[in-house]
């Protein structure tokens, strides 16, 4: 069963709207069905869900990199033939679970790439990674290759590429695992400055409390579908828990009875 | 449960085993029967037929070879040892808690190397032993005792070179490495050439080598912390078997050993330039020449092509440079498509222009020397030949080699392009036709 309870905070039209009737990675295979939600302007919303429920295939989805995909975007109120999809997928920002690195490259090497396929100038760059640098504590590894980081020094350094191209959409996959409690912190303020310049964020996670006070809105993936959408109170609504009720038990109350992966 | 326990001998032998299997597994990949009936048995067959003519008839210059030169050409193959221990990842998580394990593991590591060197040196020695006896004065005995202190040498070095690598890190380890083979070699190459001009048996080298690689040996099997290093020299020693024929299936990656990059540390600008294709193509170049085996291939190229025109009359040197451009552009093409499947270069959506006028740039930074050089090498055959006003070749070659470079560098590009272009447009009107026959809603994949 798919409830929603309509909820529009911001007061903007939505930046995406996201229909997704069947996508797997095999045809006839489906991983997602009837998924449908949409994110707005300075929104974070958080798409949670048990291990393989399908969040990361979402994402997947919106980054185009499903071999088999039934359904429609909506970018800025524009779809099918009108839809601008170089503008989409230039105006997303995918922060991975696990880092994604290239050997030979060295840290400042990593933003020069993402610079200059973004048509960054080299002076934007300067200008806009030596906060980002200094924010996550990178500045003195910045000629050091990343590949011999630690695994949390390399989540960072996606996390200075993601914010440095200044996206609409950040994608953020299960952004607390492998951060120490500091970088986690510095993390949640780059993104309220984001969610202030307007930019969007939608985030997989399993630390369910954090989601509870970092998003506005949330999408509660279950075995391929939607077990439920909206706001906390939407949730508790939906779960049939009264009001206050934490997130981690509207959503056992949603899983409960079910083994499905 | 099995009441069969476990020891530390045969668990090495097994495990020897089972890296052999793996490496041959990865051979077979290329080596089938039609390869190893028409390309490796008449190779062989070839080969062997060369080397006894060889050895029946030597060459004139080998005359010219001091008698002491197969000192210092058996040390140098024994100098890329490295200590085999065959370590798992697994074995940290209880195997390394046990002192007695650990001990007889690497006992029965340091026997699998001092075992590979005399193997390699008793098989180099026999190799060469024709000529060595016949034109360099060398008696069996004495060749036997070269063989012996030659394996020493490469079980010394591969004790050392573990220290070294134990202790340092980076660049240091990289100098210190270095330091220590010139050191060695320099060293074994004047003590034993010594001992073979002043007639004495080289069974003393032999007693030395012996005892200090007992001393080493001993020192090795007590160390502490040596498992990381390990675990790392099985991987190489895995890398370093089948790097030839799963390279292009990304299937061995090398990361760097430095925490910094050696070459181009530090951002340089190689274009003056900053366009984003020059942007890119200068990342590529850094990534390209800080890859050994990058590096390596591209010395083979330029070796390889520069002998090729050398050699050959000036006619068939000309048709040749075009083929072997030709060759280099294709390749070099192959690099760039190769990088930009990476997972990180994969990561952002590329301008069609920015990827394939950046390759553009690459290639002619990367191919353009090589190719002048070989221009000049014909230029240079030219002028020997002729003599006279011919020696304008020298000049006047590279310059039209530059130029057509460029034209066939410019042309590939364009070629490439449309070829992106086309199979672009036509995934995308399979995309649509899919779509069509799925469903008459409309159906719009993402980004």
């Amino acid at each position: 069963m798919t409830t929603q309870v309509s909820n529009d905070p911001s007061g903007q039209g939505p930046l995406v709207e996201v229909d997704i009737r069947e996508a797997g990675y095999e045809s006839g295979k489906p991983i997602l069905r009837d998924v449908a939600f949409d994110i707005r302007r300075g929104e974070r919303v958080g798409l949670l869900g048990p291990n393989g429920a399908g969040k990361s295939t979402i994402m997947k989805g919106l980054l185009g990199q499903l071999p088999h995909w039934r359904g429609n975007v909506v970018w800025q109120g524009r779809t099918g033939a009108d839809a601008p999809r170089r503008e989409m997928s230039r105006s997303i920002a995918y922060i991975p679970e696990q880092p994604i690195l290239y050997e030979r490259f060295t840290l400042w090497e990593h933003l020069q790439l993402a610079a200059a396929v973004t048509g960054m100038s080299e002076e934007e760059l300067k200008e806009r990674s030596a906060p980002l640098l200094r924010r996550f504590r990178l500045t003195h590894a910045v000629y050091d290759y990343p590949i011999r980081f630690s695994k949390g020094m390399q989540q960072k350094m996606m996390l200075v590429v993601a914010f440095l191209l200044e996206p609409e959409l950040f994608l953020v996959d299960e952004p607390f695992i492998g951060l120490d409690p500091a970088a986690v912190m510095e993390l949640l303020e780059a993104l309220d400055e984001e969610r202030r310049r307007g930019a969007s964020v939608l985030l997989t996670t399993h630390v369910l409390d954090s989601a509870e006070r970092l998003c506005d809105r949330f999408v509660l993936i279950h075995a391929g579908g939607i077990a439920a959408k909206g706001t906390l109170q939407d949730i508790q609504m939906i779960s049939g828990r009264p009001a206050g009720t934490p997130l981690f038990d509207c959503f056992r109350a949603l899983t409960a009875g079910d083994d499905r992966p | 449960m099995s009441g069969r326990r476990m020891k530390p001998l045969p668990l090495t032998l097994g495990r020897i085993a089972a890296f052999w299997r793996k490496v041959w597994k990865g051979w077979r990949l290329v080596l089938d029967w039609t390869v190893l009936l028409y390309l490796a048995l008449p190779a062989l067959w070839i080969g062997s037929g060369i080397y006894l003519e060889a050895m029946r008839q030597p060459p004139p210059w080998v005359d010219a070879i001091p008698a002491a030169a197969p000192i210092l050409v058996l040390s140098l193959f024994m100098v890329s040892a490295r200590l085999r221990t065959f370590a798992d990842p697994g074995d940290g998580l209880f195997l390394r808690h046990y002192r007695g394990w650990t001990a007889k593991l690497t006992a029965a590591g340091l026997a699998y190397t001092l075992a590979a060197r005399l193997l390699l040196a008793v098989t180099l020695t026999a190799i060469v032993y024709p000529l060595m006896s016949s034109r360099l004065g060398w008696s069996a005995a004495q060749s036997a005792e070269l063989a012996a202190a030659s394996a020493l040498l490469g079980f010394v070095w591969a004790l050392l070179r573990d220290g070294i690598e134990r202790r340092w890190t980076g660049w240091r380890r990289t100098t210190a490495n270095l330091a220590a083979r010139i050191v060695l070699l320099t060293g074994w190459g004047y003590a034993a050439g010594w001992l073979f001009r002043a007639g004495i048996p080289l069974i003393y080298a032999v007693v030395g080598l012996f005892l200090l690689a007992l001393f080493l040996a001993w020192r090795r099997i007590f160390a502490f912390g040596a498992f990381a290093l390990e675990v790392d020299v099985e991987r190489d020693a895995y890398a370093a078997c089948v790097r030839w024929i799963l390279f292009e299936a990304g299937e061995v990656v090398n990361p760097p050993s430095t925490k910094r990059p050696l070459l181009l540390p530090k951002p340089v600008r190689l274009f003056r330039r900053r366009d984003a294709r020059r942007r890119v193509a200068e990342l590529w170049l850094k990534a390209t020449l800080r890859d050994p085996s990058m590096l390596r291939s591209l010395l083979v190229l330029t070796g390889a092509g520069s002998i090729a025109v050398w050699l050959t009359p000036v006619w068939i040197a000309a048709i040749a440079w075009v083929a072997m451009v030709l060759l280099t552009i294709l390749w070099l093409h192959g690099q760039w498509n190769q990088w930009t499947t990476e997972r990180y270069v994969a990561l952002f959506d590329w301008e069609e222009e920015t990827l394939h006028r950046g390759e553009e740039r690459a290639r002619t930074a990367l191919g353009m020397p090589i190719a002048l050089l070989w221009a000049l090498l014909i230029g240079l055959q030219v002028g020997i030949r002729y003599d006279g006003w011919a020696w304008l070749a020298a000049i006047a070659v590279p310059i039209a080699g530059w130029a057509v470079v460029r034209f066939m560098n410019v042309q590939a590009t364009d070629w490439y392009m449309l070829r992106a272009r086309a199979k672009a447009r036509l995934e995308a009107e399979k995309r649509h036709k899919e779509a069509e026959a799925d469903e008459a809603e409309p159906s719009d994949p993402p980004a």
